[in-house]
């Protein structure tokens, strides 16, 4: 049912690079210096191993039941409610479970005084500007940012911020792959620029908070199992408003469909720009979704 | 045994061989689990990659894990054997592993290699190797394991989180293979014999014989470091 779950067969679709990233988060940087660069050595000798300890899991559990258990456990610890444990998919907790972990960096960044968000957002830009210009493209009229500022750009701080508040504290770097997963809202806003610059380092804040977050008991089974989530992104069926697995003819009829109504050269002229940039991050987020499904139909073949 | 020379000239020292296989140590478990439920391969050749690989996971071998990457000599030595061995028996499913994996391409090379190098120690291990579809791992046999589904999975994430937390580095299997005397190489590697042919290895003087291989892969690597 859950084909976009919190599952064992899921991890095997993050590339080598992130389940790095995920072992160097248990390990630490020395630690996984000797690894074997190998995606079964990581996670069947390395990530499954640790959440089996870390969330507690009997030994002849099954490798599905130590995902579902360690999910459910970070869930329970960012007050996730409301759910029959036994009942739901691990899709859905783990839904539940990314929200509350951008509410939680959310409140993060309200934190902030002014001056230090107005610092973070100076900082950002000049970073965003300084990765575009290595692109070839200039921000200097500030549109894209500018418009990013008002329309959520503050969550996209609050998440890379977040993340790199993590990365710093554990003296470790995310991926780009969990960035990509955490910043889902900025590639819209931004467009396909932003999608290949928000990896540049924004100002390191919050860190003391987090620290304070890590420190609690549980703190690397949460991290783990966030990062692992972030890495996996969201359920692209879901998008189309479509059930998993179901035929792929379904999806290119609906992905056909979006781009019939909301590409650029099929846009009314006289719309206001907000609609238009509105169709815009359709059009994309439909692109990344259709370009997910794909990528999974092929996997499930070649298993 | 100028033959040694010569093949140490033409190809990879031993030591050379060695660190290649301990770095290929986990491609080989792989290589092992799939051939353990491989259909196309009798089930005697699928028992002995079993074997093969409880014996590499096992904390008790020849040479104890304790010893970090010098511990893993005689588990890579052990799984060439065993991929010779499987070869024999299945040649015509060899030729499939042959075209998918380089280690199994250039077997014959390395048996070759093993058998000059090691003399006498080498018939022993062959014949160590042929007994281990006796091992057993978690009270099953070796062909119960091939056999199933479920067994041989629990198996491959048991090889996978042994392969987890040995230290792969190059570095530091380098390292270890140089700064080991060859004699403890030796010794180790015959500590599962008996005795009389334990004296027999020592009166072969194989250890003497690493001492140039040994040297040739410094060399080597004393050279690349000068190249960076």
């Amino acid at each position: 049912m859950s084909c976009y779950g919190f599952n064992f067969r899921a991890l095997y679709r993050l590339d080598l690079e992130e389940l790095l990233e995920v072992a160097q988060l248990i390990r630490g940087k020395q630690g996984i210096a000797g690894l074997a660069r190998d995606k079964d050595v990581v996670i069947r000798g390395c990530i499954i191993p640790f959440l089996r300890k870390a969330a507690k899991v009997p030994k002849a559990a099954s490798k599905d039941e130590v995902m579902r258990q360690a999910l459910i456990r970070v869930a329970k610890h960012l007050k996730v409610e409301d759910v029959d444990w036994n009942q739901a998919t691990t899709e859905s907790i783990k839904l539940r479970v990314r929200r509350a972990f951008d509410e939680l960096l959310q409140r993060q960044l309200d934190k902030l005084s002014e001056d230090e968000r107005a610092r973070v957002l100076a900082e950002a830009r000049r970073e965003l500007a300084k990765g575009a210009a290595g692109l070839g493209i200039s921000l200097a009229g500030g549109g894209a940012v500018i418009a990013g500022e008002m329309s959520g750009f503050g969550i996209y701080l609050a998440t890379t911020t977040g993340l790199k508040a993590l990365s710093f504290a554990l003296g470790t770097t995310f991926s780009w792959g969990i960035y990509q997963g955490a910043t889902t809202l900025l590639g819209v806003i931004l467009g396909p620029v932003g999608w290949a610059i928000a990896g540049t380092s924004v100002l390191v804040t919050g860190a003391a908070a987090f620290n304070k977050w890590l420190k609690q008991r549980d703190s690397k089974l949460n991290l783990v199992v966030i990062s692992l989530i972030l890495a996996l992104g969201e359920n692209p069926f879901a998008f189309f408003g479509l059930t998993c697995g179901v035929p792929l003819q379904e999806v290119k009829t609906a992905y056909r469909a979006m781009m019939k109504t909301f590409h650029p050269d099929k846009i009314e002229p006289g719309l206001p720009q907000w609609v238009k940039d509105d169709f815009g991050e359709k059009l994309l987020r439909a692109q990344e979704a259709y370009n997910r499904i794909l990528n999974l139909q092929e996997e499930n073949n070649g298993a | 045994m100028p033959r040694i020379e010569t093949i140490s000239q033409r190809e990879k020292t031993f030591f050379e061989s060695l660190r290649d296989w301990i770095l290929g140590f986990p491609q080989d478990t792989k290589i092992l689990i799939e051939m353990a439920g491989d259909n196309d391969l009798s089930m005697s050749s699928r028992s002995l990659a079993v074997g093969a690989l409880i014996y590499a996971i096992m904390p008790l071998d020849l040479i104890p894990d304790k010893f970090g990457v010098i511990g893993l000599v005689d588990d890579v030595i052990v799984i060439r054997i065993t991929l010779a061995i499987i070869r024999e028996i299945d040649p015509e499913r060899y030729v499939y592993y042959k075209g998918k994996y380089s280690q199994c391409a250039v077997l014959e090379k390395e048996i070759a290699l093993l058998r000059s190098t090691l003399g006498a120690l080498y018939s022993w291990l062959v014949a160590l190797v042929k007994g281990l579809r006796e091992k057993t791992f978690k009270k099953r046999t070796a062909e119960q394991i091939a056999q199933s589904p479920d067994l041989r999975e629990e198996l491959f994430d048991e090889t996978m989180e042994y392969v987890a937390n040995i230290n792969l580095d190059p570095e530091t299997v380098s390292r270890a293979l140089l700064t080991t005397p060859p004699e403890r190489i030796v010794h180790l590697l015959s500590s599962g014999l008996e005795d009389d042919q334990k004296r027999e290895v020592q009166q072969s003087k194989i250890a003497e014989k690493l001492a140039a291989p040994q040297a040739a892969f410094r060399k080597l690597l004393g050279k690349g470091n000068a190249r960076r």
